[in-house]
């Protein structure tokens, strides 16, 4: 077990290095000369010297893979320099809006998980009509922008029945909407991979001995089939969940939510470049550790894979 | 039931319980909604709680009068000779930690702004003298006369110097920093020993809520009192039921087109200035007031408001709207209408790019799509492109020329009559407006505006220069002058500046 | 699967439909009856300068569904030969190519299209690029993962024993084999390409004005739902079934292609 995850995690490191190369590329290659913009913002006519000081201050009189090497070696510690905007250390943004991110998506990915749940085993296992019926309604749900949804559901909890209110102080009970709107998406689309998981089990041989049993639906359900996909699943919930910690921008914005989404929004209309590497880099790792996670997960569910491992 | 709802109700019930002259028995607390959190704690452009619109900790040292002439605030008389200042300070101020505002402690805060880089505040750090407890005197680093006027400038609010000043600024101001969260809230609480009169509202606090339409529903569903930065969208989509109050103040921003003046291909069609004053009769500016400010913009004949430094209201002549005289004129120039509508020269259709808008599109949203249509019906066609952040608009679309035309929301938002002149329509400005400036004779103006020995002198310079720009060059079309908004509950009513930075949160009443 | 099929043939006879009728253009202003209901005059009411619904949303299908699988094919373009070669290849260089495909993946969808965006400014083009740029991954991965299956399978390993081609193993039998799972990918994910770009649009920094379309129809639209949500709904729909079109076709061919049949309880 622990060469397997000493191997994953050697696997890993390149990646992570690529990661933090494309990060940086995409901000320090895109065009806009920050020099410039930061003059202009400090309304200052630029003299020569007053450029060539800036340029030397961000370092960006050095070739690129060297500004690369000096910006690794930094967020290796964690320290992708102060925001251009607010002057405050790029971890003290993240971090001061990481909380409220998180707690929305753990929030909408355990509702999206119960949905999706919920909806899967109803169409595998209810009569023919109820099934189709509820397969068309999660690949209705599926089909609905988020943003609309959002929208929607302001118009009729907030404006006609007034059971919520808009602008909160991200407490619980503002969560109840944004999390809604996002576990609704979520969930329809992992109840389709749910139901394709349950039923490719449901024609495996084994589920008709069990049937040829006598076990009952409930106990083939949870003592066969629930052992045999909890792996696959586990992949689905952690890329979900880093799904909901960057896909929710637009339902953070609807829903003034202040968190990670309304931070990068704000960081890349205002070229604020330190941010959008640090966030970046942050989302990188966070898909990083959730797929390992769940890797490990898939091992130890699978028995297989499990002596597999205890043999080497 | 807001917990801002029920103190103001508790508030409310107060006032009309006691006479006028006492104090209100509850505390008085304001939310105002106010669109993104700006503010910077960088050391070189510390920006932190003196723009809006949580300018209520540091005050400056002189504020602008109804006129726009600069007023005594901190700084209670002063005087220009030979390019000395000489100024005696207000007596009998505190900084809110207790430290007296004396001529020591003024120059300090003064000195800050070096830091402060700004080309209009270059003060010489070498000039300060102390004169008297209370008076003091300094010299301009570029010899500017104007020095004074730029002081009204929010951005120039003096702070005692401390390690400690990013995460509590100290002024002398009527509040006092209480918390702060970062692109959350900001509140401030009264400063008890506040050395002028005392503002109404005990408590303020500022949400950001960077979506528009986040922050109207949020004043409609009675979550906030009031709402700052208003959208012509929001003013479209406002109800008119009384449910919603608008207060405005006089007309001070405008909305022009500018042109790019040294373009080049494919850019360089407006470069022929018949193609500039036939777009600038095609504008239908009364229908454009009507719909995009509730009929509260003003077409405009130039670029500044008539009452603004007593400017006049025809100080330029303007452009009225003439299609069919518009349409003359590109006949005249070679431009023949083709036959899907659009006009052509030598196999070149009449197609131009125009980015909307600085600062960012929504604060002149829908006009692009309704000058598009004008456009279209002398024949032009726009391509329109949006742009949401003044980044992109600099650094894609302005600095290296891609568009013909740059539709721009703005004001002249101190007292300094040459300020937007000189950064905005002139070669020199330091801002790269060289694109859209004509140069020549508006350049010199400005130039010797800036230098004028009088004040008067300044302002007669500044008139004839937006004359030429408006009449003689044509390189920018003026469009509507639209007041600065705010949006309340009923019953609250804010009192209003031409300033957004001046807007008196501290003194909004609660009627009922 | 028909129902969805039905749609899309639905949206293409209204697309040629809104041509030819004789409803105003969707450009045209009539800013005396801004932000109207609908009426017999305007089916689905007017916008807030007066225009059309109805026509714009028509006007508005070539555009959105146009710029969906404009995307879809950019995807491919890059998604197809990359999975294909990764697959087929094996060993360093399908070890290399994943690991590159996985770094694109490690950053969220939406907010890598808009940095994309953001770098080239705001415009239909653009959003598509950038749309394209941050999925083609995870399309790269579904293919390899086809391949991979095809290639194991008796017949491929045997005309390879047989002597046959590298060239003509993959395009006698690789290829034809994942073109029907591919279909269904195609589909679902074409689905999914459309609700990404119409978020873009929504947040407006897709198609750009007056041009319709249905993101930025939302866009228009949010600031007056509060009291005109006609201008919300329609477009929203449009969204939806379009959406639910893609899906139900996607769905419709899986369905078909699955030969397997659960044991029923």
């Amino acid at each position: 077990m622990l060469r397997f995850l000493l191997t994953r995690l050697a696997v890993t490191v390149p990646t992570l290095l690529g990661m933090s190369f494309v990060a940086f590329a995409i901000v320090a290659l895109a065009p806009g000369d920050p020099v410039q913009m930061e003059l202009r913002a400090m309304g200052i006519v630029p003299k020569p010297e007053d450029i060539a000081a800036i340029k030397a201050a961000y370092g960006l009189d050095k070739p690129f893979f060297i500004r690369y090497a000096h910006w690794l070696a930094r967020a290796l510690q964690f320290d992708f320099g102060t925001s251009v905007a607010t002057g405050r250390s790029v971890i003290a943004e993240i971090g001061h809006h990481m909380p409220a991110t998180l707690m929305l998506s753990l929030v909408s990915l355990v509702g999206a998980v119960g949905i999706s749940l919920a909806l899967g085993t109803l169409a595998v296992m209810a009569d023919r009509f109820t099934a189709n019926c509820v397969r068309a309604l999660s690949i209705v749900l599926v089909s609905v922008p988020p943003f609309w949804l959002a929208l929607l559901f302001i118009h009729v909890f907030v404006l006609n029945l007034g059971w919520s209110r808009l602008v909160g102080d991200g407490s619980a009970i503002d969560l109840i909407l944004p999390a809604l709107t996002l576990s609704i998406g979520a969930g329809a689309a992992m109840g389709r991979f749910v139901y394709e998981r349950v039923r490719a089990e449901a024609c495996e041989d084994y589920v008709r001995l069990a049937i040829a049993k006598g076990v009952s639906p409930f106990g083939i359900l949870l003592g066969h089939i629930g052992p045999r996909i909890i792996g696959s699943m586990t992949t689905v919930w952690a890329n979900t969940l880093g799904w909901l910690l960057g896909g929710a921008v637009i339902v953070e914005s609807i829903f003034s939510w202040p968190g990670l989404g309304q931070l990068i929004l704000q960081a890349i209309s205002q070229r604020d470049f330190p941010i959008i590497q640090g966030y970046l880099v942050l989302m990188g790792l966070v898909f990083f550790v959730t797929s390992f996670l769940a890797d490990i997960v898939l091992v130890l569910a699978d028995p297989q894979l499990r002596r597999g491992l205890a043999d080497e | 039931m807001s917990k801002s709802k029920i103190l103001a109700s508790f508030a409310a019930l107060g006032l009309l319980a006691l006479p006028a002259t006492t104090h209100a028995v509850a505390e008085t607390h304001l939310t105002v909604a106010v669109k993104a959190d700006r503010y910077s704690v960088k050391p070189d452009k510390f920006t932190f709680t003196t723009r809006r619109p949580a300018a209520q900790i540091a005050e400056t040292a002189v504020k602008p009068d109804a006129n726009f002439n600069p007023s005594p605030l901190l700084f209670k008389s002063w005087d220009y000779n030979d390019g000395t200042y000489t100024v005696t300070l207000q007596d009998g101020v505190t900084f809110s930690d207790g430290t007296p505002f004396n001529a020591d402690s003024a120059i300090a805060s003064l000195k800050l702004y070096d830091q402060n880089k700004s080309d209009f505040l270059q003060l010489d750090q070498n000039s300060f003298k102390k004169l008297d407890d209370y008076l003091i005197s300094f010299r301009s680093e570029v010899e500017s006369a104007l020095v004074i006027e730029n002081m009204t400038h929010r951005g120039a609010s003096l702070f005692l110097p401390t390690d400690a000043m990013a995460e509590y600024p100290v002024g002398t101001g009527p509040y006092i920093l209480e918390s702060y969260e970062p692109k959350k809230q900001i509140t401030v609480t009264r400063n008890l020993n506040y050395w002028g009169e005392a503002p109404k509202i005990d408590k303020i606090t500022y949400l950001f809520i960077g979506d528009d339409n986040a922050r109207l529903l949020a004043l409609q569903n009675g979550e906030v009192d009031v709402i700052g930065e208003v959208t012509p969208q929001m003013m479209l989509s406002m109800p008119q039921d009384g449910s919603v109050v608008l207060n405005e103040s006089r007309p001070i921003r405008y909305a022009a087109l500018m042109f790019n003046m040294l373009g080049k291909a494919p850019f360089d069609i407006t470069t022929d200035i018949s193609v500039r004053q036939a777009l600038a009769m095609a504008i239908d500016r009364e229908t454009i007031a009507q719909v995009l400010y509730g009929g509260r913009g003003q077409a405009a004949k130039t670029i500044l408001p008539g009452w603004m430094f007593d400017l006049g209201d025809d100080h330029a002549n303007g452009f009225t709207y003439d299609p069919s005289k518009a349409g003359k004129m590109l006949d005249e120039a070679g431009w023949v209408v083709g036959d899907d509508g659009v006009r052509e020269k030598d196999g070149r259709k009449l197609k131009l790019r125009m980015v909307a808008a600085y600062p960012n599109v929504s604060t002149v949203k829908p006009m692009p799509e309704m000058l598009e249509q004008m456009f279209a019906a002398i024949g032009v066609d726009t391509e329109i492109v949006e742009v949401a952040d003044s980044g992109v608009y600099n650094d894609t679309y302005f600095g290296p020329g891609q568009a013909d035309m740059y539709l721009e929301f703005a004001s002249n938002n101190n007292t300094d009559p040459t300020y937007l002149l000189y950064n905005v329509f002139t070669t020199m400005s330091p801002w790269g407006y060289a694109v859209t400036s004509p140069g020549g004779n508006v350049d010199e103006l400005a130039t010797a505006s800036r230098v004028a020995p009088s004040r008067k002198e300044a302002i007669e310079l500044v008139r004839q220069a937006y004359k030429s720009i408006v009449d003689e060059h044509t390189s920018s079309i003026p469009i509507l002058l639209v007041p600065n908004f705010t949006l309340s509950r009923p019953g609250v009513s804010v009192p209003m500046s031409e300033y957004a930075d001046w807007i008196g949160y501290g003194n909004v009443s609660f009627n009922h | 699967m028909t129902f969805g099929i039905f749609l899309l043939f639905g949206f293409a006879i209204l697309a040629l439909a809104g041509g030819t009728s004789n409803l105003p253009p969707p450009e045209k202003m009539d800013l005396l009856s801004r932000l109207a209901g609908p009426s017999e005059r305007h089916l689905l009411g007017t916008d807030h300068l007066g225009r059309d619904l109805l026509s714009r949303l028509l006007a508005a299908i070539p555009v959105s569904l146009g710029a969906a699988l404009k995307t879809m094919a950019a995807i491919l373009a890059i998604a197809l030969p990359w999975g294909l070669i990764s697959g087929l290849a094996g060993g360093r260089t399908d070890m290399v190519m994943m690991r590159l495909a996985d770094i694109v993946m490690a950053f969220p969808t939406l907010v890598l299209a808009l940095a994309v965006i953001g770098f080239m400014g705001a415009s239909l083009e653009a959003s598509i690029i950038g749309v394209a740029v941050a999925w083609w991954p995870s399309n790269a991965r579904l293919i390899r993962a086809l391949v991979l299956s095809a290639n194991e399978r008796d017949f491929v390993k045997a005309s390879y024993l047989a002597g046959a081609s590298r060239r003509r193993v993959i395009f006698r039998h690789v290829l034809p084999q994942i073109l029907p799972p591919l279909a269904v990918i195609v589909s679902l994910e074409t689905a999914s390409v459309l609700l990404a770009l119409s978020s873009l649009s929504f947040l407006g920094i897709g198609a750009q004005p007056p041009m319709p379309e249905w993101g930025a129809m939302l866009n228009e639209a949010r600031p007056f739902f509060a009291h005109a949500p006609h201008m919300l709904i329609a477009p929203g729909l449009a969204v939806v079934c379009a959406v639910l079109a893609f899906n139900l076709v996607g769905e419709g061919l899986r369905d078909l292609l699955d030969k397997r049949r659960p044991y029923q309880w």
